[in-house]
């Protein structure tokens, strides 16, 4: 199963992603970030250590709805080819 | 400028009376009851591992109430992005740099406090130190930063337009190479903190912060603790200049302290502590190749920018994106190409300084111009001329400039500097150097990235405006009132400040990059109409009018068209207080919703609004025996819009400028091969003061920005990034010699000019 990924930054660190492929039958959105996390050669974590919400920072997207409008969360299923938007916040400025 | 009766008025300063009297107090006056004083342990070495540290002998001293190390903190990372969290509170398995707090002790008083940690024992395991992006890129180099795998902290590459072809049209093309120092932030205050826990276990934090929001979600994170366990309230500030938006070991270990002691504890640092251990700006190495037609235009432009940052990335990527994006402004430029890299080291950590990397990338781009200029014979003034932006003008990253004033700024500077006539004639040693620059009125960076304010109706017809944006000597809270004072129809004396706190102040993103006139400026003329639509709903019945009809002006409130109907402010605010029991609160939020979201991979968008700009001339003269410069004059022709306090303003604009004079030609932090500070005190670390300062004009140059609050832009970093090329120009016109390594140092321009005349 393939996911589009989009982001604002370099998702991998020193490199970009813009797909990624399982070969698993089902996979929820919080199976695709922690996988991300761990491919990263960055400190990515994107679910706070719980793993029950995204951490502080980070803007989540699926199919252009935004994850507060997610009914089931980091639970949902992903499906073939859906568009998931990874962008980070800067806490701090110039 | 006839149409306002407080916007535009260079009325005085709210805070101007209690600072010049001492009245003011700031984080390092502050005392409450049973306080401690607490010291931070600095490590001698720059990097090192950390074998052991045994402080039970400072545990024992009589007077020590309290002692802690980086492992009474969680060891849970934090950092500027999200994606690189790579520093904590206080180290625990290594030092990074010299000065680094290693340790800290609350005691009863200083003196024990500072007895206390010459008892603390430290066993070090030296190691080999980075101290340059060359050795940082060295092949083998040692890793500074336990986070990451490599010294390279950050990297970007960002292509604008056709630079293949926009070079295959240059007649001609000239490639050369930059450099910068290390330099201190500046700002006059040190950082001190209070942290009071209270026996819930909720801290209280009154510290010298720039942007205490995010001080507060760093702390909470790197802590563990959730936001409503901190409170954290602003005093006085004195100064920033981007150096206290992040929490350093001092707010940590005054937190810890009084977490572990049950009792309020103090830390103010002295001067030499924040010289050799806190933010500095980037070191830089830059190459730029400029590609121009024979009159003058720009066809492309490369660069290539490695910055030195310290042992963590802190807002290091911003200035590396920041340096590439606006390489697009203040020149119209079709094609740019831009690599940057953010390296690790182990000298002090950096973050920003006034103007960001803008400064930085100015100084080579304005540099690298006036050589073209000579080399095709194009005045310096018309080449700027030639090359500047214009009202809707999009740039190549896809940046898109509303109002430019750029134009008028060059004309303006040009004449008051009298660079016509100086080419007639003029004293030996003597030139005029001009540069340009631009800087955007806040970007929006994601997340939360609004900004707020609410006022406060009180029961005596005044108001108090409070925001979230912090004033730290630049100014905002007097125009922030001047704004609601000439929405609301009061005036300016009955309108007040608040004071941060963030247990009651709305969230803001902070005071940075220009931003807070413009967007907390919106936000507080959203909040005054909430306010006025809210009073208009209570009296407009009694007046016989629809709530829409009624008009706010001259400390009245009538109905529109019939002046004869209506009342007298305080008897409306009196009405809504007595008859409806009804205290009000305007609320304003305000965010640039039309603009991108900053893109890291591609640098492309449209970053921001109220795109300042300025045209700087500098006099100088060089002492061609003893190659001393002094600065005799300087012009700034500014376009911030529509000033709302021209005063202030011009405070900020000059300030600016002598901020960046010192940078140009005076000040460098300075290392040993081991990483020791070497300058770390004023006696050493030559800042400019009055003495130093050239005689000083603003040409004030009004424009109207279209999302500007009454038409502002932002101000006071855009002449930061014009004077460092501006000064480096003169030199060069007065001595024919080019520096291009800063500072600009009388052994560097007596050794120019023995180079140059062969003596």
């Amino acid at each position: 199963m393939r996911i589009v990924l989009e982001s604002n930054f370099m998702l991998m660190g020193d490199s970009d992603l813009l797909s990624i492929d399982f070969d698993l039958p089902h996979v929820t959105l919080a199976e695709l970030l922690r996988e991300l996390s761990q491919r990263s050669s960055n400190s990515l974590q994107v679910v706070t250590p719980d793993g029950n919400a995204i951490d502080e920072g980070w803007d989540i997207a699926l199919n252009g709805c935004g994850f507060a409008g997610l009914p089931d969360g980091l639970q949902t299923s992903l499906r073939e080819d859906d568009r998931v938007a990874i962008k980070l916040a800067l806490l701090g400025g110039g | 400028m006839g149409k306002y009766r407080v916007v535009g008025k260079p009325v005085e300063r709210k805070d101007a009376r209690v600072k010049v009297t001492g009245a003011a107090r700031y984080a390092a006056d502050l005392i409450a009851p049973g306080m401690l004083h607490g010291k931070i342990l600095r490590s001698p070495l720059a990097h090192a591992k950390i074998l052991n540290i045994d402080t039970s002998r400072a545990c024992a001293l009589s007077g020590v109430i309290g002692v802690i190390t980086g492992k009474d903190f969680p060891g849970i990372p934090f950092g500027t992005r999200p994606d690189i969290r790579d520093q904590i509170p206080m180290p625990i398995t290594k030092v990074h740099h010299f000065g680094e707090g290693v340790a800290a002790v609350a005691a009863i008083d200083e003196d024990t406090a500072e007895e206390a940690l010459g008892l603390i024992k430290v066993d070090y395991e030296e190691l080999p130190v980075v101290l340059t992006a060359q050795d940082a890129l060295a092949p083998g180099a040692p890793l500074v930063n336990e986070f990451k795998k490599s010294n390279i902290a950050y990297f970007t590459d960002f292509t604008f337009g056709d630079v293949e072809t926009g070079f295959k049209e240059a007649d001609l093309i000239r490639e050369e190479t930059f450099s910068s120092q290390r330099v201190t932030v500046g700002f006059i205050e040190p950082h001190a903190c209070l942290a009071e826990v209270d026996p819930t276990g909720r801290v209280l934090l009154q510290g010298s912060k720039q942007s205490p929001y995010i001080t507060w979600r760093h702390m909470c994170r790197a802590m563990g603790i959730p936001l409503a366990k901190m409170r954290i309230l602003n005093p006085f500030v004195g100064g920033g200049f981007s150096g206290k938006h992040d929490p350093f070991d001092v707010d940590f270990a005054a937190v810890k302290l009084a977490q572990v002691t049950g009792k309020p504890v103090k830390i103010v640092l002295n001067y030499d502590e924040v010289l050799a251990a806190y933010r500095q700006r980037n070191a830089m190495d830059a190459k730029l190749r400029i590609g121009v037609k024979k009159n003058g235009a720009i066809t492309a432009l490369y660069a290539e920018n490695i910055l030195e940052g310290g042992p963590i990335s802190g807002i290091g990527p911003f200035n590396i994106y920041y340096f590439g994006a606006f390489l697009n402004i203040p020149y119209k430029i079709p094609a740019i190409e831009y690599h940057g890299k953010l390296v690790y080291s182990n000298r002090s950590p950096c973050g920003t300084v006034r103007g960001q990397e803008i400064v930085l990338a100015q100084f080579c781009i304005d540099s690298l111009l006036h050589m073209v200029g000579e080399d095709i014979g194009v005045d310096p003034v018309e080449l700027r001329a030639i090359n500047a932006v214009p009202n809707n003008w999009h740039c190549a990253n896809g940046i898109v400039v509303d109002v430019s004033g750029l134009g008028e700024c060059i004309t303006r500077s040009s004449e008051k500097i009298g660079w016509k006539e100086s080419r007639k004639s003029r004293p030996e040693g003597r030139g005029i150097g001009f540069s340009c620059a631009s800087h955007p009125s806040g970007p929006r960076l994601g997340g939360h990235f609004g900004s707020s304010v609410v006022i406060k109706l009180l029961e005596d017809g005044q108001v108090i405006v409070t925001h979230g944006a912090t004033e730290i000597g630049q100014g905002a809270n007097t125009v922030f009132c001047q704004m609601a004072a000439e929405e609301l129809g009061l005036p300016f004396e009955d309108v007040l400040q608040g004071v941060s706190d963030s247990d009651t102040t709305i969230f803001d993103s902070g005071m940075f990059g220009d931003r807070a006139t413009y967007w907390d400026g919106n936000a507080t003329i959203a909040a005054a109409r909430d306010l006025k639509k809210q009073l208009a709903e209570i009296v407009a019945p009694g007046l016989g009018a629809r709530a829409e009809d009624i008009e706010f002006a001259d400390k009245r409130v009538i109905v529109r068209g019939e002046p004869e109907k209506g009342m007298d402010w305080l008897q409306a605010v009196r009405k809504a207080y007595y008859e409806k029991g009804a205290p009000l609160y305007g609320r304003g939020t305000w965010a640039a919703l039309d603009i991108d979201i900053v893109d890291w991979k591609t640098g492309k968008g449209n970053l921001c609004h109220g795109l300042d700009f300025i045209a700087t001339a500098v006099e100088v003269a060089v002492d061609t025996e003893t190659g001393k410069v002094e600065l005799i004059k300087a012009v700034h022709g500014d376009d911030a819009g529509q000033p709302i306090n021209p005063a202030t303003l011009e405070g900020q604009v000059n300030g600016g400028s002598a901020h960046m004079s010192g940078h140009a030609l005076w000040e460098e932090s300075l290392y040993d091969e081991k990483g020791k500070a070497l300058n770390y005190s004023w006696r050493d670390y030559k800042q400019p003061t009055a003495m130093d300062v050239p005689e000083y004009h603003v040409e004030h140059i009004h424009t109207h920005d279209p999302y500007g609050p009454f038409g502002a832009k932002g101000a006071g970093e855009a002449s930061s990034c014009s004077t460092m090329a501006a000064i480096a120009n003169g030199i060069y016109d007065a001595v024919g010699v080019r520096i291009k390594e800063l500072p600009i140092t009388p052994e560097k321009i007596l050794a120019a000019l023995t180079a140059k005349e062969g003596r």
